[in-house]
């Protein structure tokens, strides 16, 4: 096993590096064709070329590669791997000249607060949902799970998205917030249009369960196949033969096997609802990484998409990894030598 | 869980320590499925006494499994439905016990194991933990002294160094070690009767040799009654004390081991018996019976297996099926001319 892990965590390297030279190569090409995005911080105004090019040199915009088209501008990108890697130097944002690191620190918090929900709010009514109607198969209760999830898995993200943010945040909202007895964490803090920093939590809960919605139909229907597949098993029979409670039969020897594909799945899924944050955190305006990956990507900030894509990268990695040693602790058939 | 604990087996209503510790009476299992209605067992009667081995014999789908699955109360419902019949053990009908009483019966009176030991024990705990499961279940044992008695069992089943196999899995057993943690497990609660459904068919013929000796070992140790199912007419020359051959759904001879073997008085059991190899007529062709059980949808009527026997007449092809004839005593038959099957060589 511990094996197993060093060559995993090496593995990570040329992952890595190759995901940061397709960032790498990619702003590189947005800035060679769209221009110096350094002038989009003089507005209309034209700045005096003397201080638009010493504030480009400084905030590392200058290589002249960047004004050839299609230049892959391989010294630009060991000299930011050099940066990266021996001064932990991400660089900086136009802006407000922030550290890339403090960026990321500060919107960290947010997404993680949402992939926590969305992940919890999966897993738990996922699975539950999916045992039920594993359990039930070909009832009631089945087919309103396969139904319902269906048309969950249909529907885009952003078009939950938006139709949640209007018909809940905004039209139930105003009908909630009309009411004085309900207090203002429900009224105006979960049930909101958009992130409050008033309740940084509260105003998480909804889109936590945006984020989590497509990912929990899918879970669960993958719940009931496997939970219908593992019941008609032979040491379930064997374990019903031993005279074992309903409740132990299903609960121990039933659903500690129908969980292992589960896992699998929501590991995986941990890398899908990154990606799905970017969209969910730029509809409910969340301070969090994703809406930092956007706004930065619009304006052409190349050392913060490399800097914060690759920490998500990295994120991702290792939840994939920690994924991978539950699956063996969860199934002692599988060893990692 | 604390119920497994509390419900007494004294309390079962009806219980007579002198009745047999199994009886089946006229036992009827249907299968409702889309393509209609299977009897898979239609009337099976037999009884086990106590020490005695019963062999349940027949080709694959002529009901035995069921019967067997029907008496531990384990069928598969739906799509599989007990109609009628009793299942008396020492005296109780465990077909009119609650739930929670039939589960007292499963594996603490009457315990079963199965064919394929790979597929019946879970793949993901530790063979010691589904051992130690039974003790404190059944018995509310620590972890700790259940791990001490799951020990035990495995020396009793003679795998060796069990203080270090009780903490392995099921795929790090070999094929006849699983079948012996399975009997381990099925002895764990010193039932009255096991069932052994096909106990040795997933293994190789030396390990099967073994692990009939050891069930039979275990069997006279403990005084219990062995109901072993098997389509295997060697296993049950040498352990069996009375046959029941069963052909779709239904027991179509009964009788001690010695008479079935000295004189057949079914078409089927002889047809049977003539399809074992013979070391005294090599290089002959093996006599097979001829066609396939029928499907269980569709079952001729009269006699069932009149469409692949020799002796049939007109009578045999028309309904009530031949009831079981009364031949000796102590032994039954299903033919209308059990006579002539029993003196023809």
């Amino acid at each position: 096993m511990g094996r197993y892990v060093i060559r995993r965590l090496l593995q990570f390297i040329p992952t890595v590096l190759g995901t940061m030279f397709l960032l790498h190569y990619l702003t590189s090409l947005a800035i060679q064709f769209s221009g110096n995005p350094v002038r989009a911080l003089f507005g209309d105004r034209t700045p005096p070329p003397a201080l638009l090019e010493a504030l480009t040199e400084r905030l590392g915009y200058g290589d002249a590669c960047l004004d050839q088209r299609g230049n892959p501008c391989f010294g630009l990108f060991f000299d930011r791997l050099q940066a990266i890697f021996l001064h932990f130097d991400f660089g900086v944002n136009l802006r407000q000249q922030l550290p890339v690191t403090q960026l990321v620190a500060d919107a960290l918090p947010f997404t993680l607060k949402l992939l926590v929900i969305a992940i919890l709010f999966e897993a738990v009514i996922g699975i539950a949902a999916g045992v039920w109607a594993g359990l039930r198969g070909g009832s009631f209760a089945d087919y309103a799970v396969k139904i319902s999830t269906v048309f969950v898995i249909s529907v885009p993200i952003f078009v939950l998205g938006l139709v949640v943010r209007e018909f809940v945040g905004v039209k139930f909202g105003n009908v909630l917030r009309a009411q004085d007895w309900i207090p203002d964490v429900i009224s105006v803090g979960v049930v909101t249009p958009g992130f409050k920093a008033d309740y940084p939590f509260a105003s998480l809960i909804i889109p936590g369960m945006v984020l989590g919605a497509v990912s929990l139909a899918t879970t669960a229907r993958l719940t009931r196949t496997s939970i219908m597949e593992n019941i008609r098993a032979d040491y379930v029979r064997t374990a019903r033969a031993k005279g074992l409670s309903n409740r132990r039969v299903i609960g121990v020897h039933t659903l500690r096997n129908s969980l292992i594909p589960v896992i699998t799945f929501l590991g995986v899924d941990i890398g899908a609802a990154m990606a799905g944050a970017v969209v969910t955190e730029t509809i409910f305006n969340v301070p969090g990484i994703g809406r930092l990956v956007t706004l930065s990507a619009r304006s052409g900030e190349a050392p913060v998409v490399i800097g914060v894509v690759t920490m998500l990268v990295l994120v991702v990695l290792l939840a994939n990894l920690l994924v991978d040693i539950l699956y063996a602790v969860l199934d002692p058939r599988i060893r990692y030598e | 869980m604390s119920t497994d604990v509390n419900v007494k087996m004294d309390a079962l209503p009806g219980l007579d320590p002198n009745a047999l510790p199994l009886q089946v009476k006229n036992l009827q299992v249907e299968f409702r499925t889309r393509n209609g209605i299977a009897r898979a067992v239609n009337g099976v009667s037999f009884d086990v006494r106590a020490g005695e081995t019963r062999a349940i014999l027949g080709e694959s789908g002529c009901g035995k499994s069921v019967t067997a699955q029907a008496i531990m109360g384990i069928l598969d419902s739906p799509p599989g439905f007990v109609t009628g019949g009793e299942i008396l053990y020492r005296g109780v009908d465990l077909l009119k016990l609650s739930e929670a009483e039939r589960r007292k019966v499963r594996a603490n009176k009457i315990a079963m194991i199965f064919q394929d030991a790979l597929s019946a024990l879970n793949p993901v705990f530790t063979v010691g933990f589904q051992l130690a499961e039974m003790f404190r279940k059944h018995r509310g044992m620590s972890r700790q002294d259940s791990k001490a008695r799951a020990i035990e069992l495995l020396d009793l089943v003679k795998i060796p160094a069990a203080k270090q196999r009780v903490n392995e899995y099921p795929h790090q057993f070999s094929g006849g070690m699983r079948q012996r943690v399975m009997i381990a497990m099925a002895l764990a609660l010193d039932p009255e009767v096991l069932i052994a459904d096909e106990p040795t068919t997933a293994l190789d013929v030396t390990v099967q040799a073994q692990i009939m000796a050891l069930l039979a070992e275990l069997q006279r140790e403990r005084n219990m009654g062995l109901v072993l199912i098997t389509h295997d007419m060697g296993v049950v020359a040498d352990v069996a004390d009375r046959i029941s051959v069963m052909y779709a759904g239904r027991v179509i001879e009964e009788a001690g081991v010695d008479d079935i073997y000295a004189s057949p008085a079914h078409p089927y059991t002889k047809g049977l018996l003539e399809s074992i190899p013979r070391l005294d007529l090599k290089g002959q062709e093996l006599s097979a019976i001829k066609g396939l059980p029928p499907a269980l949808t569709n079952i001729p009527p009269g006699c069932a297996f009149n469409p692949r026997c020799r002796y049939a007449q007109d009578v045999c092809r028309k309904d009530p099926a031949p009831p079981l004839f009364q031949v000796t005593p102590s032994r039954t038959a299903a033919c209308h001319f059990w006579k002539e099957v029993k003196d023809d060589e």
